[in-house]
């Protein structure tokens, strides 16, 4: 080694300095998730977790169990003792924002997280 | 431990910040038999301020829903109801222009938007846990109790001419609550802020308006896949709704029932899976989705390019497949995201 | 071993733990942002004396420097000591196996890549259950690529000094 700089630094400095902007760049496209789910039970988190952390979950409202099932980045009821069941053909949620509510039984399920990468509303 | 986790916390909120300076300060809830969302994107309003006017903007929501719900006999809607064919009724103001509201929605739609439709809606009774297709016998009796041409209001005196007639504010009310709770917060010098009360949505941005701002991004749920999404929209202050048939259905024989009945034939209407309104208010977004999906795709497309400041997104499907139709507006600014 | 290698060891260690803590007091907006000055003696050790004794440098430095500032033994001990260890050790493979390929500013990039990499896996698996961390990366690659420079360049013109003054 004579002390200088070798073309070996060079490549790996250019190619690092390539990565630092790609991953600039590429956290704006590339959705992290970095989704969490709260459920509620009368206005009091019972439960927390990440979107991506598959769990089965019951909760316990006055019309009997709601059963949560958070899978590969969605959640969704499948399973409520309540007298209409809209919970359960709300179907799976995912994204931050979503909502998804048992009334009878007063259970709340929302994804919160990278709100602020997003002024995003849910129509439909 | 804990300022350690505290500072990741800092450090997390410091790069989120540095990109742009919007503070969410958001609250969820449930009114109207469904879920309310209310947020507002003000950074310079602190956390406790925040707070207290998104509360105040769901005082304001549930309020509405104890005037508008018929599930009530002694609401003002109810007490209607249950004086149908028998006495007037003195109600709010509040009552009267949201009633002559939905009533002008039904004389320029020929009675697609129907008000006195609660009869109907009850006879199918979506909310229940097993619904069933209504005897067509009592679907003829129940159309003989509805048309809002029946629906009196004088000054502040509402009368249902015929007896077991019913007001169902349900194409109306959660947009007229949105309206209102924006309107809680704006007073409030709340400068930007999303209502969502069962994806009927208000954006309020000040400085902005309708489709020609990109301040805000609206996702349009996908009608036959769970969790996805159709597409998106950007808009600033806005009311925005969709109507769709698979909000609330049933399969029988294999038919799905949906529930938005068409008022003259006491059926579901056919024609169309979903309209999304993009209009200058939460109240113009929610009906005239409702009134535009039971006009059906022609008829209702021409609707929506009558009026100024309305656009609209039509979705009907064709053996099998989805098809889509923007209003001239909205050319160009929604993003299919299904294919 | 001998004397000069010995002397020559504590003398890096004793110039790491200094820059360790130096560079504790110089402010930065984040914690986990630092140029990583302390690597300098790191990057010494390696080409003048070889990896052995490079992470014996480096074992002394996340020690005594985290006595010095008062963190020994918390999580910005084991986030520190874990990081530094694995880094010196890419920093040593990367030496052994391209031989001549890198100079003292090639091995510090290496080195400073690897320490926040291995900073942020430890911070989401052991710390922070959840993938939010992860929007820390384009900044801490950053830090990563200008101080990793800054050592390297740094190191590379001492290296050359202490060759001159044949120590």
């Amino acid at each position: 080694m004579r002390g200088g700089i070798t073309w070996g630094d060079g490549v790996l400095a250019v190619g690092l300095a390539l990565c630092t902007l790609g991953s600039f760049f590429g956290m704006q496209y590339f959705n992290l998730s970095g989704s969490t789910v709260i459920v509620e039970l009368k206005d009091l988190v019972v439960y927390k977790s990440d979107l991506t952390e598959n769990r089965k979950i019951t909760v316990r409202g006055d019309y009997g169990d709601v059963r949560i099932q958070v899978n590969e980045g969605r959640v969704a009821v499948v399973h409520a003792d309540c007298p209409n069941k809209v919970c359960v053909r709300t179907g799976w949620r995912s994204l931050a924002g979503d909502v998804v509510i048992c009334v009878p039984n007063r259970v709340l399920i929302r994804i919160v997280g990278e709100q602020t990468k997003h002024i995003r509303g849910i129509t439909g | 431990m804990k300022p350690f986790l505290l500072w990741v916390t800092i450090a997390v909120s410091f790069t989120s910040c540095s990109r742009d300076e919007i503070r969410p300060h958001s609250r969820q809830s449930t009114a109207m038999e469904t879920y309310v969302s209310v947020t507002t994107y003000d950074g310079n309003l602190s956390q406790h301020d925040a707070y207290a006017l998104i509360d105040s903007a769901f005082a304001e929501i549930n309020r509405i829903e104890h005037v508008m719900t018929d599930y009530s006999e002694s609401s003002e809607i109810g007490t209607i109801n249950r004086l149908a064919g028998k006495d007037t009724v003195e109600v709010s103001d509040e009552v009267v222009s949201l009633l002559q509201a939905s009533l002008s929605f039904s004389q320029q739609s020929a009675g697609a938007f129907d008000v006195s439709i609660g009869a109907i809606v009850k006879a199918w009774d979506f909310l229940s846990s097993e619904p069933e297709v209504p005897s067509r016998s009592k679907i003829r009796m129940v159309l003989r109790l509805t048309g809002f041409k029946n629906v009196m209001v004088e000054g502040t005196k509402v009368f249902l001419t015929e007896k077991g007639m019913r007001l169902d504010l349900g194409g109306i009310a959660k947009g007229y609550a949105v309206d209102r709770a924006v309107e809680i917060l704006k007073r409030n010098g709340v400068q930007h802020a999303i209502v969502d009360i069962g994806g009927n949505l208000g954006v309020w941005w000040e400085g902005t308006r309708g489709v020609d701002s990109t301040v805000a991004e609206i996702l349009v749920r996908h009608p036959r896949k769970d969790g996805k999404y159709f597409g998106s929209l950007k808009v600033g202050t806005a009311g925005v709704s969709t109507s769709g048939d698979y909000q609330r259905y049933f399969f029988h024989d294999g038919v799905r029932y949906h529930h938005i009945i068409d008022p003259a034939t006491g059926y579901p209407a056919r024609d169309v899976v979903s309209v999304t309104i993009i209009a200058s208010d939460a109240l113009n977004a929610d009906a005239l989705s409702t009134l535009v999906f039971v006009l059906g795709r022609e008829k209702g497309m021409n609707f929506i390019k009558d009026r100024e400041g309305v656009e609209g997104i039509i979705v009907w499907e064709k053996e099998g497949v989805l098809h889509h139709e923007l209003s001239p507006g909205l050319q160009g600014k929604f993003t299919r995201s299904d294919d | 071993m001998s004397t000069r290698r010995i002397t020559i060891t504590a003398l890096l260690g004793a110039v790491g733990i200094a820059l360790f803590v130096v560079e504790s007091y110089i402010p930065m907006p984040l914690p986990f942002l630092k140029i990583g000055l302390a690597n300098i003696s790191s990057v010494l050790a390696l080409l003048m004396l070889g990896p052995s004794a490079m992470l014996g440098v480096v074992a002394l430095r996340v020690t005594v420097g985290s006595l010095l500032v008062g963190t020994f033994l918390s999580p910005a001990f084991i986030l520190a000591s874990a990081a530094g260890m694995i880094s010196a050790g890419a920093m040593a493979l990367t030496k052994v196996t391209a031989k001549n390929l890198f100079s003292a500013l090639g091995l510090s990039l290496v080195g400073s890549v690897v320490h926040v990499v291995v900073q942020l896996m430890i911070v989401r698996f052991l710390y922070v259950q959840n993938a939010v961390v992860f929007s820390l990366i384009p900044l801490l690659l950053l830090t990563a690529l200008i101080g990793g420079c800054v050592v390297g360049l740094i190191s590379l013109r001492l290296v050359i000094s202490l060759k001159e003054i044949r120590l």
